[in-house]
């Protein structure tokens, strides 16, 4: 059995003279729910599309299930769901049609397995609607229907929760996240929901401008999310002055609006908070906080993150 | 393969456009057996089909258009419309290769083609016999032999002209670019194939030897046992070739 369901080496695609993907070396393990992060044009989805084969790579190599050969990833394609971009269904056609086509074309034997499917995503009830007529979330649950037929190992979703509703993000983490833990699907996704991948994924690749910045795990992302006690005091000018004199520490910063961040005496806040008082001064808030996968990403990338 | 036939075969079944088509072809040409019918030449009336075998002739001739809007149409519907709604990106994801995959879509869509080409005569014989009876048809002995020979290189022509129509449909990412090109296309070709062969004598040559000239000349009577081999192995071998492009050109296709 393969440690890594798959892994990229040097992966490159270029158009023309840009590069959408720039010597990417990715690594998913097997069992893990990979969250793919990145801005709009960062190269998420044309990774995707390379490991699909919608497209072909400028240069480097992609392993699948343990397989480099051209030959052997087209057939470990039928172990692997996907959904890149906007919903591909038959307008046309119900949603027991449009998986039944599929079916067909996936050579997945029984067709029990399609009320099956419907059921798991919620969509048993749409009977004779076309899926023309379904709303973009019914159209994600149909496209996520269609990627789940046949038992896959591997699941690429590309902005899976796109036109969801709030109950509907919460369904689809739930229902990936059982999908994951109860059956070991892989899984691959990229989302703009940062807060919604933090919530779901346990490993994390940040990408930017084609480049892969960083791979982490859960635990190596909290680890440095930087934990810091939140403090807004009537004069925040004096209160920096206390916390160097009294604390003997400069690891805080004065944002604008005046509330101070301070990244030291984490363990010991009673502490900072009778040196603020003691020094006369009135506090308004003060709390721990720490960086969520948001800020983490728009720091990581060097500018505010759109995506 | 087979998963991917009885797939695109699937889908086929469910087209409306391709429904649309023979529901159309159809009832046109039962209605035009009927007006024939209803129509008196001795009363000042146009029409003139005595017999199942005129209507049959007729609707032969009608089928030039047929088939070259037709495959147009079912081109881009059945083909190009699968990039437009995405689904084509499953299909390389499928687990089969991308050979695999246009094959199966065009030899099911050159069967819907021919399905398509061969509804109007048929219908228009049917139709034209049970309100006049076969008949008979000038300058043919075995009438039977005529309607096998004119049915078999309809199927022939068709293909050719349905792998032609494929190849544009797989290059094409959206169904009107397919059908206005493939209708421009079809429609101008022969002229274009004039104009050169004015100049460059070989093309005229080409021309006389492509499915082109024989969609105009297939349903001669008079139609020498040569003229009938060649209309049988020339778009045979057309389709041949033009599916081997498809497949190349499919293969080198990113899919957006």
């Amino acid at each position: 059995m393969n440690e890594y369901v798959l892994r990229t080496h040097r992966l490159t695609k270029k158009y023309k003279t840009q590069y959408a993907l720039d010597n990417v070396d990715l690594s998913v393990r097997q069992g893990t729910i990979y969250g793919f992060i990145g801005q709009n044009g960062a190269g998420k989805s044309t990774l995707m599309k390379l490991v699909t084969g919608m497209a072909f790579p400028t240069s480097g190599t992609i392993e699948l299930f343990g397989a480099s050969d051209e030959r052997e990833i087209v057939r470990n394609r039928k172990r692997m769901g996907v959904a890149i971009e906007s919903p591909a269904l038959y307008p046309h056609l119900t949603a027991q049609e449009n998986l039944e086509a599929h079916r067909l074309q996936r050579g997945v034997p029984g067709r029990d397995c399609v009320a099956r499917t419907l059921k798991l995503v919620g969509l048993d009830g749409t009977g004779r609607k076309k899926a023309r007529n379904f709303s973009l979330g019914m159209k994600q649950r149909l496209s996520l229907a269609v990627a789940l037929l046949g038992d896959p190992e591997f699941l690429i979703l590309d902005e899976p929760t796109n036109g969801l509703d709030p109950m509907g993000v919460v369904e689809m983490r739930e229902l990936l996240q059982k999908l994951n833990r109860e059956r070991g699907i892989t899984i691959l996704i990229s989302s703009h929901i940062l807060s919604e991948l933090h919530l779901l994924a346990t490993h994390y690749g940040i990408i930017h401008r084609g480049k892969l910045l960083e791979q982490l795990t859960v635990q190596e992302l909290q680890e440095k999310c930087r934990q810091y006690v939140h403090i807004k005091a009537n004069d925040p000018e004096r209160a920096a002055a206390v916390l160097e004199r009294e604390l003997a520490t400069t690891e805080f910063e004065v944002l604008p609006d005046g509330v101070i961040r301070l990244y030291s005496h984490l363990e010991k806040p009673a502490s900072v908070s009778k040196a603020l008082v003691a020094g006369g001064l009135e506090l308004e808030q003060f709390m721990p906080m720490g960086e969520d996968l948001e800020s983490y990403f728009a720091a990581r990338i060097g500018g505010g993150a759109n995506g | 393969m087979a998963n991917l036939i009885r797939s695109e075969w699937f889908k086929l079944k469910r087209s409306r456009v391709f429904w649309l088509m023979l529901g159309v072809l159809l009832v046109s040409a039962v209605a035009y057996c009927v007006l024939n019918y209803m129509d008196d030449p001795n009363d000042g009336g146009a029409l003139n089909a005595v017999s199942g075998m005129d209507m049959f002739v007729a609707g032969m001739g009608g089928n030039f258009y047929i088939i070259k809007i037709g495959v147009c149409i079912l081109a881009g519907f059945f083909i190009s419309s699968e990039y437009s709604t995405g689904t084509m990106k499953r299909a390389v994801t499928s687990g089969n290769t991308r050979s695999q995959v246009i094959l199966a879509k065009t030899s099911v869509y050159l069967a819907g083609s021919v399905l398509t080409a061969l509804l109007f005569p048929l219908a228009s014989l049917a139709a034209g016999s049970l309100l006049f009876g076969i008949g008979t048809l000038e300058g043919v002995s075995s009438v039977a032999e005529y309607i096998v020979r004119c049915l078999g290189l309809t199927i022939t022509v068709a293909a050719a002209h349905a792998a032609i129509a494929a190849l544009i449909g797989t290059l094409f990412n959206d169904s009107g670019k397919t059908i206005g090109f493939g209708v421009i296309f079809f429609f101008f070709i022969d002229g274009v194939f004039a104009l050169v062969g004015n100049y460059v004598p070989i093309v005229k040559t080409v021309y006389e030897y492509s499915v082109f000239s024989q969609i105009i000349h297939y349903t001669e009577p008079a139609l020498s046992s040569r003229n009938v081999l060649l209309t049988a192995l020339i778009p045979l071998a057309t389709s041949a070739a033009l599916l081997v492009l498809c497949v190349l050109a499919f293969r080198k296709k990113e899919i957006k």
